[in-house]
């Protein structure tokens, strides 16, 4: 069986929830990363949910909310003819829940490490809130903008339960990376499994190295 | 029936008209994969149009069908799920396509007459009774075999998929798979479950998503004709009058 199919719709997935995703992440972490506002840490724990509950529980509730049967699944179904679940559109909308606190986290911190001070000078120097942030607060956090983009992409990458819940297992479709080794074992076909195996274990090494070794070059050039 | 072969007459009447290559999406119980692949690789090259086998437990599958699932055609392990879509009006057209057949296999042979012996302290795979019809009848040859299940270890899995796939990596000492899995797996031991429990009809739906579609209709009548009923056979099932 041709392993390509999955593999492309893995980048296709990875790439599009990237993008969508930095730019949800972007104002919410420099929101997060400023603000006194009281609900700050009720926001914080929604991002971090995530990390912490199981895919199962992610998975269930949005195929209760983007099933044919649901408000919003009725309502994408009548405008686009196509339903959400077990479709590309609704595993874009679960990997951006899914991998949010993988964009948010590092950008948060990044902001957090440029200081108000700073930018407060910006500001006293005339500079607009619009300006300070694309022009001082952005640059500083160029690093952890790269980290939040790495993280999201490699996680969204590694994604299996909540799509196999969401959208189950169609080639070409839905049936993603993880879900094709799923199915390699499942069908006894170990040469594919292995394959794809040791693509994501080279894949994901690679990457955590990378992030690693940007953030030891990042703690050289502040010292 | 009737209607079926009459159905079968209008499709392949109509073939002419829909030379145009459709695809079609077919979800099938894990049991019929490879069958269903066989099956698929011979209709696509006969009509032009293309088919896509998704598997999974008939449970799972009935569940995603539910929840607004793209499939075109369902060949299910039992004759509940499909009649269930048949009640919810999402169900075109349905028949028994296969009489699924149950087997024994293991690592070491078992004496069927005397079996609880070799069952002690060991670790048997089954699918899990509540989703997956294969289960259900491992349970009632459990029981005709008069095994002690409290003497060992049962690992219950979704489909019989999982459950070749845990035999297969050494995982489990026997195990109760579909007939049809018995090439692919080659095990030391091998006794087939038949009259331990209630046949198996595997029911299969045409839904009213591919009613329309040439591609599913195709195959859906290519199911039953002799040509398919023979590949049917030959793969380990039984086959409906």
């Amino acid at each position: 069986m041709s392993v390509w199919p999955a593999i492309w719709l893995t980048l296709q997935l990875a790439v599009v929830t990237t993008v969508i995703l930095l730019a949800i992440a972007l104002p919410l972490a420099w929101w997060l990363a400023r603000t006194k506002s009281p609900i700050r840490p009720f926001v914080e724990a929604i991002t971090a949910l995530p990390l912490v509950l199981p895919p199962t529980v992610l998975g269930f509730y949005l195929l209760v909310f983007m099933s044919p049967e649901a408000p919003l699944g009725a309502f994408v179904l009548k405008v686009t003819g196509e339903t959400l679940t077990f479709s590309f559109t609704g595993l874009v909308i679960a990997s951006l829940v899914y991998s949010l606190p993988f964009a948010v986290q590092p950008l948060q911190t990044a902001f957090m490490g440029i200081g108000r001070e700073t930018i407060e000078s910006a500001r006293t120097l005339g500079a607009s809130p619009r300006d300070a942030f694309l022009n001082v607060a952005l640059p500083l956090a160029r690093r952890g903008f790269l980290t939040s983009a790495i993280l999201t992409f490699a996680h969204t990458i590694g994604e299996f339960g909540v799509v196999l819940m969401v959208g189950g297992n169609i080639p070409g479709r839905t049936r993603v990376i993880s879900i094709e080794i799923f199915t390699a074992v499942e069908t006894l076909d170990y040469a594919t499994a292995h394959t794809l195996s040791a693509g994501l274990l080279i894949f994901s090494f690679t990457v955590l190295t990378l992030v690693y070794f940007g953030n030891r070059q990042g703690v050289a050039r502040v010292g | 029936m009737i209607h079926r072969r009459l159905f079968t007459v209008l499709i392949v009447l109509f073939a002419p008209l829909t030379a145009a290559a459709e695809d079609a999406i077919v979800a099938v119980a894990a049991n019929f994969l490879t069958t269903a692949e066989k099956l698929a690789g011979r209709y696509e090259a006969e009509s032009g149009h293309r088919i896509t086998i998704v598997h999974g437990a008939t449970g799972q599958i009935y569940a995603q069908i539910r929840n607004g699932a793209p499939y075109d055609i369902f060949l299910a392990a039992d004759t509940l799920r499909p009649a269930k879509l048949a009640e919810e009006g999402r169900s075109a057209d349905r028949a028994t396509y296969a009489i699924g057949q149950l087997s024994l296999i293991g690592k070491t042979a078992v004496d069927l007459a005397e079996p609880k012996e070799a069952f002690i302290g060991k670790t048997v795979a089954l699918a899990d009774p509540t989703v997956a019809p294969y289960g259900l009848a491992a349970t009632s040859s459990m029981e005709s075999l008069g095994l002690d299940t409290a003497t060992f270890r049962s690992v219950l899995v979704s489909d019989v998929g999982q459950v070749a796939s845990i035999y297969a990596t050494g995982n489990a000492d026997f195990a109760f798979v579909a007939t049809s899995l018995l090439d692919l797996l080659d095990p030391a031991f091998a006794a087939s479950m038949d009259r331990r429990h209630p046949p198996i009809r595997q029911d299969g739906v045409l839904l009213t998503r591919g009613a329309n579609n040439p591609a599913a209709t195709g195959f859906w009548g290519y199911l039953f004709t002799d040509a398919a009923r023979q590949v049917i056979a030959a793969s380990g099932y039984g086959v409906p009058e």
